[in-house]
């Protein structure tokens, strides 16, 4: 008997994570006294009834203090965790496959990216600026292709444009995170999790063929997407948040994959055939990223302006 | 909240459950299940939704806490404001009420409610 209450207890715990955590310090304890007093004995899961109740009334009590919060604050905050995944994306991506940024380097560059959640500007801007130096160094530092390799010449001219565009673009990400910190409301501690998982995915990829198979192409994204999109039930910034990402990386991308294929294409068309293929499967590639942004941003930006409208029209 | 609107069935069976003295979150429930003749059962996230509204409306309010098996159980009264929404959406749904109950049904015979299929 009193097994099945604690496991009807730790249950009911974990569907009240719907609810912010500010609500949860005040009414955790009543709701799950309630919740248990009203449960027949033996059950050890909540009802169907109760469980969606409780997901919605997450819904409600987030929509509240969103609505306290501020349009504003909360456009901050969505605004706030692009950046940090694309930085802690980009240098993970880095650190697989290249033989440059050690870990090291992509735990700075994450730390940096996971910094606004800190809420101080000047913590943000410190831990900021020596990633921002060792990005600099690192990307405009000679690429250190083997000298055995008889494309590195043209490879490494190849890479020059999308080098410079993809500096440009990891510098813009960290100004944003500094010029975006530091305002009144926090960051959502759960949300720290999303940028994390390009570093966890790379850590662990040496460790687990099945996590370095699932590691390739896009499907870290993929994921993100599907854990956002069950987000949207209760919460519409963090998947706004995933799109602006997506937008700062599609650009970076498109180039890296372009000008690779390209330059080979263009002076070993006679030699390597098999271009114009991996040309093609990087066109797909790229649509792919595309295809993927409305889907997510667009009920993002209406569950957005809903969840905010009444302090707008105040 | 710029004009009174009618109110939700779980609100109104929240209100009228408090009207014997305050109750907890689970004598909410049971007492809105008996007043309702076991029709409204309500949820637990629904029901607290309904007492952060009418907390915050000053139509219920917060009566005491105690610790029960190690956890707080509160319990919850109607205030004066609440007892005036609630006697004033019984007046509103007697008023409905009336119109039907005192009107003599003059329905239209021979009529089909639908057009009858053709082929």
């Amino acid at each position: 008997m009193s097994h099945t209450r604690t496991k009807l207890e730790r249950r009911a715990r974990a569907l009240l994570r719907a609810y912010p955590v500010e609500y949860r310090r005040g009414r955790a304890e009543e709701i799950i006294d309630t919740l248990l007093e009203a449960a027949p004995a033996g059950r050890s899961f909540p009802s169907a009834r109760d469980s969606w109740s409780l997901i919605v009334g997450g819904r409600h009590a987030r929509a509240a203090r969103n609505r306290g919060l501020g349009a504003k604050a909360n456009l901050r905050l969505a605004l706030l965790l692009g950046p940090a995944i694309f930085l802690s994306s980009t240098t993970s991506q880095f650190g697989y496959g290249a033989p440059w940024p050690t870990a090291a380097e992509v735990a700075l560059i994450t730390v940096a990216a996971l910094a606004p959640w800190l809420g101080s500007r000047t913590a943000t801007t410190v831990l900021v600026i020596p990633a921002g130096a060792l990005l600099a160094y690192r990307i405009l530092a000679p690429y250190p292709l083997s000298a055995t390799q008889p494309d590195a010449a043209i490879i490494s001219t190849a890479m020059n444009s999308a080098i410079l565009a993809q500096l440009a673009l990891l510098l813009i990400a960290l100004g944003a995170l500094i010029a975006l910190s530091g305002g009144p409301a926090r960051l959502p501690r759960s949300w720290s999790l999303l940028p994390c998982v390009f570093p966890a995915g790379v850590a662990m990829v040496g460790h687990s063929s099945v996590i370095a198979a699932f590691y390739q192409g896009r499907n870290m994204w993929f994921l993100l997407a599907a854990v956002v999109v069950c987000w949207l039930v209760i919460d519409a910034r963090p998947a706004f948040g995933l799109c602006i990402a997506q937008l700062l990386t599609v650009p970076f991308g498109s180039m890296i994959q372009f000008t690779f294929p390209l330059a080979l294409l263009f002076t070993h068309a006679k030699v390597q055939f098999g271009m114009l293929a991996m040309l093609q499967a990087s066109l797909l590639q790229i649509l792919l990223q595309f295809a993927f942004i409305p889907p997510v941003m667009l009920p993002a930006i209406w569950l957005l302006r809903r969840q905010t409208k009444a302090t707008v029209e105040a | 909240m710029t004009r009174p609107s009618a109110m939700r069935e779980p609100t109104y069976f929240v209100l009228a459950s408090l009207l014997a003295g305050p109750l907890h979150g689970y004598g909410i429930i049971k007492r809105a299940e008996e007043l309702s003749g076991g029709r409204v059962r309500l949820a637990t996230g629904t029901l607290y939704t309904a007492l952060d509204r009418l907390t915050a409306d000053g139509h219920v309010q917060l009566v005491s806490e105690q610790m029960v098996g190690g956890r707080l159980r509160r319990s919850y009264g109607l205030t004066e404001d609440g007892a005036t929404a609630l006697r004033a959406e019984a007046q509103r749904m007697a008023e409905a009420a009336r119109i039907v109950a005192d009107a003599a049904p003059r329905t239209v015979a021979g009529l089909p409610g639908r057009k009858p299929r053709t082929a």
